[in-house]
């Protein structure tokens, strides 16, 4: 418990928690993106729809009604490796967890299909062609949808961390649902937490594409200073109301796990994240004062972010360490990692990066 | 991974546990091989286009079309698909998944890489694909066909060694495992299987847009090219079917009614398609209809079906051979059980445990669950009352307590006598109408023939 998460680990346990925390921030920063930025249309729509003058899109609209249905692919495709992982870490709490769920966990599978579909039909000219009130409605429905999903993933979470008394009176009760006082905390900081995410990537978006469609470039230095100052704003409401969240979460936690969480074995990830956060507020709130983006300001952002994401990821891993059988687990971990193929994985992971990114290179360079 | 995991397992009413993620797995399957198949169509139609043989100019235009039914379909259910078969997986048969993950999780995680490079390349060329040069439409095409298709070669590989682990049993070598005696031919075979998906699915694609008839036929001749490698199926089925174990050969070859059937159906299937596809398409060059494209497709995922449906059977009475039995135990652990019965630690009660008259129907009924409940329902699809409800108490003692005897699809009974006494009474109480009374079976020579029965059925 005293030394840095994951060295003090045995080697396989250590290689397969960091593969899981570093795949699932890549999951979450895509996943934040299509949760936020749903609500957040959602939400505009509403504002907009039942207006008696009809009011065009704003850019950042745009650039999510656009972007989404990529985001929630990516983030499908992404969350295929932490799921990969956290069968080999926790396979009988991960299973236990599903199988007690049963049709209520398995319920996310068409409940995703049907947000992805709506995705695309918010896209359509079928959609644009109905009466404008219809379309609030349609990304109340895909918000409802992700918010259904995130829920079950939290509730499959913190039922898989229970004990096996736990467990089996869930199943003799033919319980569907976990009720626990962590979920509502839990979702509001994945919630909250999404908008800085979800803020960063849109200013990369305005950024690069700031531009493009300007017919008066004055109008448009306008319109993109608006949005930076939105995306500022909303930027620091989301880091404010985390904390909060946060704050509300660890108040639920034991001391036990709490001790966990301020020792060896994790602070420097909270530091991490602390500072993760102060730096994001203080170039959000540089942001707003100036309203235009420029590279190096936003790497520092970005950079940020991924820190915040990277530690909280392994804050959350630790507190489910405080719960398991970690000396148990290692011994399937050694197992596991005797089994062939980490070299293969290992070339093909840099092969294909390297080809992403010179395909996106050449498309971006080619426009 | 010795140690046998209890999870809690539900009933699934008269659906047998195998045909929900069969189903699920057909589905996924097809839509699957279309997204493979078709990207290797769009890098034809593509070079076809740039390379100066698209005398009609169309080429280009019919991918760009083509590309939105790959996203709209392949993308969205074939993506969720994939993750739903994960979790139907763990939802059937959880320690099956599990040794899967666990043997090949690296490979996986390799297969994960090219998920990836498929995304960013097909969601790239969806995007901005219009607006691109030639070479860097045919690239991200390349890209995108050559990461679906890997995709299915690392798969093939798990899928195949689950039927045919080869000597990995010996050696308990991943690239044993993987490079198995069915992987070639199953991996060339569901090639084919892809081109042909993707091919069915154009004609159909190509009747929906509104083009001149002479553009059509044109467009349709290219896409049956990718039909004709169809006549290499024959080659590649005897050597898939000779590769098999004997008794697995067995089943195909007449030893199993439904699996003989179902083989029927797909040889059959694809035998409408080739011939459609070889004389009609190809030699004389005649056109397609949407409805005539739409049945050739259905025939098309029969045959999938049908294919899916024989390649699970044969695996019987294993999910993987020689390792681990269709209700997920080890050789091992069933002699173990045999010891200490296979209940006597399962955490999980019964759900109504009040519906049964004495414990001793109430274990018969969890060792149902444990054991059977996979393939097996009480009175709904493969039910056992119809399958044995005409037996006599003597005679279901025996055919359970040998069970890999009286059925060699079956795996061995993994459990002492008391548990077959058990499940031969709570059986005899289902046939008989479930009766609020049931008097406790407990007599010692029954015990000892049992006993005695299950002796001469040890060896797995």
């Amino acid at each position: 418990m005293d030394v840095l998460f994951p060295f003090g680990f045995p080697w396989p346990t250590a290689l397969y928690l960091t593969l899981y925390v570093l795949t699932l921030t890549l999951h979450m920063l895509l996943m934040h993106y299509v949760l936020a930025g749903s609500a957040w249309v959602a939400a505009s729509s509403f504002f907009t729809a039942f207006k008696s003058s009809p009011t065009r899109p704003s850019k950042i609209i745009k650039l999510l009604q656009d972007w989404l249905p990529f985001a929630l692919g990516g983030a499908i495709t992404a969350g295929v490796a932490p799921l990969l992982f956290v069968q080999i870490l926790y396979q009988r709490e991960f299973y236990t967890a599903n199988l007690l769920l049963f049709h209520r966990w398995m319920s996310i599978l068409p409940v995703l299909i049907v947000a992805f579909y709506l995705l695309y039909l918010q896209k359509s000219k079928w959609l644009e062609q109905r009466r404008p009130q219809l379309r609030p409605f349609v990304w109340l429905i895909i918000v409802a949808c992700f918010g259904f999903v995130g829920y079950s993933w939290t509730e499959n979470h913190l039922l898989s961390l229970q004990s096996q008394d736990v467990w089996t009176n869930f199943f003799a009760d033919r319980e569907i649902f976990f009720a626990s006082v962590q979920i509502l905390p839990r979702l509001s900081i994945w919630f909250a937490g999404a908008f800085s995410t979800l803020c960063m990537i849109l200013a990369w978006q305005v950024h690069v594409h700031r531009g493009e469609t300007a017919s008066d470039p004055r109008a448009e230095a306008a319109g993109n200073s608006f949005d930076v100052r939105t995306l500022s704003r909303v930027g620091m409401a989301s880091i404010a109301l985390t904390i909060l969240a946060s704050g509300i979460y660890g108040s639920t936690l034991k001391k036990e796990i709490l001790q966990y969480l301020f020792s060896g074995l994790a602070w420097p990830y909270v530091v991490g994240a602390v500072i993760g956060w102060i730096v994001q507020f203080a170039v959000w709130l540089h942001l707003s004062k100036v309203g235009t983006t420029a590279r190096p300001t936003l790497f520092i952002l970005t950079t940020t972010v991924v820190t915040t994401a990277v530690s909280l990821n392994v804050l959350r891993e630790v507190v489910r360490l405080a719960q398991v059988d970690v000396v148990a687990l290692q011994t399937r971990h050694a197992e596991a990692a005797s089994v062939g193929g980490l070299g293969v994985f290992t070339f093909f992971l840099v092969l294909n990066s390297l080809v992403i990114v010179w395909l996106v290179r050449s498309v971006a360079k080619s426009k | 991974m010795n140690a046998f995991e209890y999870y809690p397992l539900h009933d699934f009413g008269p659906l047998m546990k195998g045909l929900v993620i069969g189903g699920l797995g057909i589905f996924h399957v097809f839509l699957a091989q279309f997204a493979i198949g078709g990207g290797m169509l769009m890098c034809y139609f593509e070079w076809l286009g740039q390379s100066g043989r698209d005398r009609l100019g169309v080429m280009r235009k019919f991918v760009d079309d083509y590309f939105k039914y790959l996203v709209l379909i392949s993308f969205v259910m074939g993506a969720l698909t994939g993750v739903g078969m994960w979790f139907t997986s763990i939802q059937i048969s959880p320690r099956t998944i599990g040794l899967m993950v666990h043997e090949f999780h690296w490979l996986w995680a390799t297969e994960w890489t090219f998920f990836c490079l498929e995304v960013v390349a097909g969601y790239t060329f969806f995007r901005y694909g219009k607006r691109l040069p030639n070479s860097l439409r045919l690239k991200l095409l390349v890209a995108y066909s050559i990461a679906a298709w890997f995709s299915l070669f690392w798969i093939n590989g798990i899928l195949s060694w689950q039927l045919t682990p080869g000597t990995w049993t010996e050696s308990r070598d991943v690239w044993d495992g993987f490079f198995n005696p069915s992987f070639w031919p199953s991996l060339f075979f569901r090639t084919i299987v892809c081109m042909v998906i993707a091919a069915l699915a154009a004609c159909v694609v190509i009747n929906t847009m509104p083009l001149p008839s002479e553009v059509r036929q044109r467009l349709i001749f290219h896409a049956s090219h990718f039909l004709l490698p169809m006549v290499l199926m024959p080659v590649l089925g005897v050597w898939f079917v000779a590769v098999l174990p004997v008794d697995s050969r067995q089943w195909v070859l007449g030893g199993s009614v439904a699996i003989t059937l179902f083989m029927n159906v797909a040889v059959g299937a694809s035998v409408l398609i080739a011939g459609y596809a070889v004389i009609g398409l190809y030699w004389q060059r005649l056109t397609i209809n949407g409805a005539t494209a739409t049945l050739l497709l259905v025939l098309a995922f029969g045959a999938t079906a049908g294919g899916e449906f024989v390649r699970e059977g044969v695996r019987k009475p294993f999910t993987v051979r020689q390792t681990l039995y269709s209700n997920s135990m080890t050789p091992t652990q069933i002699a173990q059980f045999r010891e200490t019965g296979s209940v006597t630690l399962d955490p999980y009660p019964l759900l109504n445990a009040d519906r049964y008259p004495n414990d001793q129907i109430r274990l018969g009924a969890r060792v149902f669950r444990l054991q059977c409940s996979i393939c097996h329902t009480e009175h709904g699809v493969n039910g056992l009352v119809h399958l044995a409800g005409t037996w006599t108490d003597s005679q279901r003692r025996m055919n359970i307590a040998k069970l890999q005897h009286t059925k060699n699809f079956m795996p061995p009974f993994a459990g002492p006598p008391e548990e077959v006494e058990a499940l031969v009474q709570w059986l005899d109480w289902l046939v008989e109408h479930e009766p609020s009374e049931w008097p406790i079976s407990d007599n010692p020579e029954v015990r000892q023939q049992i006993a005695n029965w299950l002796e001469e059925a040890s060896d797995f």
